[in-house]
């Protein structure tokens, strides 16, 4: 078996899958909660929190658009 | 034109046929859960999927170089084996699609060429370890790992955001559930609509038509058919599928499509880039279900995923036995097309058959739609057209 399966490359591909889907639904997650906290502070006039949760949104969505351009990346490869 | 050209004739159409019944047997894997929780309505779910497929068989070409590499030996490759392989994987395909059940159209494909050539040359002809590592080992990992991911990922977004409105939560997940489906329906343009162009490459040097090695390269006419017959095979919907997967195995709400889509994508790319093929179906089949696990609430039906898992085991043998019977009735024929032209309409007529008794007991696009979709774009209310 040891020979038939390159068991290196499939802990490779497993750990990688482990990161980086954790990663992005983790990402994912702490935007969409943050924009709803901003809407939260944006309402009851907590300026200063909603640019907070508003900037902690926008690294979310900037990191999740950085991960769909490495997968179309990774796909023309 | 000699018996040869008929034959590979009948291998582009039938090929194309298999890509069309693979767009629509795998459009459940990238729009299943965005059409059940209600993300896009099926109509346009189906349209973006066909746009990306379409779009994704042009983005590389280095699968269609390579397939059936290292499953049987090249030199045992003839148009009939590959016409035989095909019929086996079509029959097993739209066997699968009328139980609704989503199983790999890879591996019927693979299954198919395995039987034909075991007919056609024997035990010897087969690379008993490359199936072993390149499908079967694959097979049993992949949906594991993704199942695993996506329930310990879709536990930890129900905790980040479980001090938000639940509905709130649910529609902003609905853009990140999008996004997450179009990379899914893009790899699997990339990856699915290439192994038709590599099978009808194949049938071209066996026949000589076009040359093979060092100076392959695949025709602009491939290229270009193949990519428009999985996007049409896509924009048809399997509907079938779609149900059971968006809406039998467990319901899923919007943070669990994300979560499953995003699980998918990630584990195919991964393993891609490193060389691990994986089957695009069984990876979000396992995603969808561990989703499912990892949703506080959920349930899910053990008994569907079973039967799916059933429809995995039997996928390789099934395609390969009935791919085996097609070429030995192709050879009763003897060396000429007649064989070939025989199985081939009868290909036609039973598909034109199943057509007919689909249109019976049609499943409407509407079908797939959860009990409880989020609020927003409701799902089309008007009769269906797409009926597959």
């Amino acid at each position: 078996m040891a020979t038939v399966v390159d068991w290196d490359l499939l802990l490779q591909a497993a750990s990688v899958s482990v990161a980086v889907g954790l990663g992005v639904l983790i990402v994912g997650a702490i935007a969409v909660a943050s924009s709803l906290r901003a809407d939260d502070a944006r309402r009851v006039g907590a300026t200063a929190g909603a640019a907070v949760y508003s900037g902690v949104t926008v690294v979310c969505v900037l990191a999740l658009a950085g991960a769909v351009a490495t997968g179309i990346y990774l796909l023309t490869q | 034109m000699s018996a040869g050209d008929v034959i590979v004739v009948l291998v582009v159409i039938v090929a194309l046929g298999f890509d069309f019944t693979n767009g629509f047997h795998d459009t459940a894997n990238a729009m299943a859960t965005t059409i059940a929780t209600g993300a896009l309505r099926p109509k346009i779910a189906v349209a973006v999927a066909a746009v990306l497929n379409f779009v994704g068989a042009f983005i590389s070409l280095e699968v269609a170089a390579t397939v059936a590499g290292g499953i049987v030996n090249a030199d045992a490759i003839t148009p009939t084996v590959v016409l035989g392989g095909l019929i086996g994987a079509i029959t097993w395909n739209l066997g699968t699609w009328w139980f609704g059940l989503p199983s790999s159209s890879s591996h019927a494909l693979i299954g198919g060429v395995v039987g034909a050539t075991l007919v056609a040359a024997g035990g010897s002809a087969i690379d008993v370890q490359g199936i072993l590592s390149k499908v079967l080992v694959p097979a049993v990992l992949s949906p594991l790992l993704a199942g695993l991911i996506a329930a310990a990922g879709v536990f930890l977004v129900y905790r980040i955001i479980r001090r938000a409105v639940a509905e709130q939560a649910e529609r902003r997940f609905r853009w990140a559930q999008v996004a997450s489906s179009s990379m899914v329906a893009l790899a699997h343009g990339t990856n699915d609509a290439q192994k038709t162009m590599g099978v009808i490459s194949l049938a071209l040097i066996a026949n000589g038509s076009i040359a093979g090695g060092d100076d392959f390269s695949v025709p602009t006419w491939v290229v270009v058919s193949c990519a428009v017959a999985i996007a049409l095979g896509t924009y048809a919907g399997g509907w079938r599928i779609m149900r059971t997967l968006g809406t039998k195995v467990v319901e899923v709400r919007p943070p669990q499509g994300f979560g499953s889509e995003a699980v998918a994508a990630t584990v195919i790319l991964a393993s891609s880039h490193v060389g691990y093929p994986l089957s695009t179906t069984q990876v979000v089949s396992g995603a969808v279900t561990g989703s499912g696990v990892g949703r506080p609430g959920a349930q899910v039906d053990w008994g569907m995923a079973r039967r799916i898992v059933t429809g995995w085991v039997l996928t390789l043998p099934a395609a390969a036995a009935t791919a085996g019977i097609v070429y030995a009735v192709i050879e009763l024929f003897g060396n000429g097309a007649v064989g070939a032209v025989v199985v081939s309409v009868a290909l036609a007529v039973g598909c034109v058959l199943l057509w007919r008794a689909n249109r019976a007991a049609r499943v409407a696009p509407e079908e797939s739609v959860a009990e409880h979709p989020i609020s927003g774009p409701a799902p089309a209310q008007t009769p269906a057209a797409v009926t597959a």
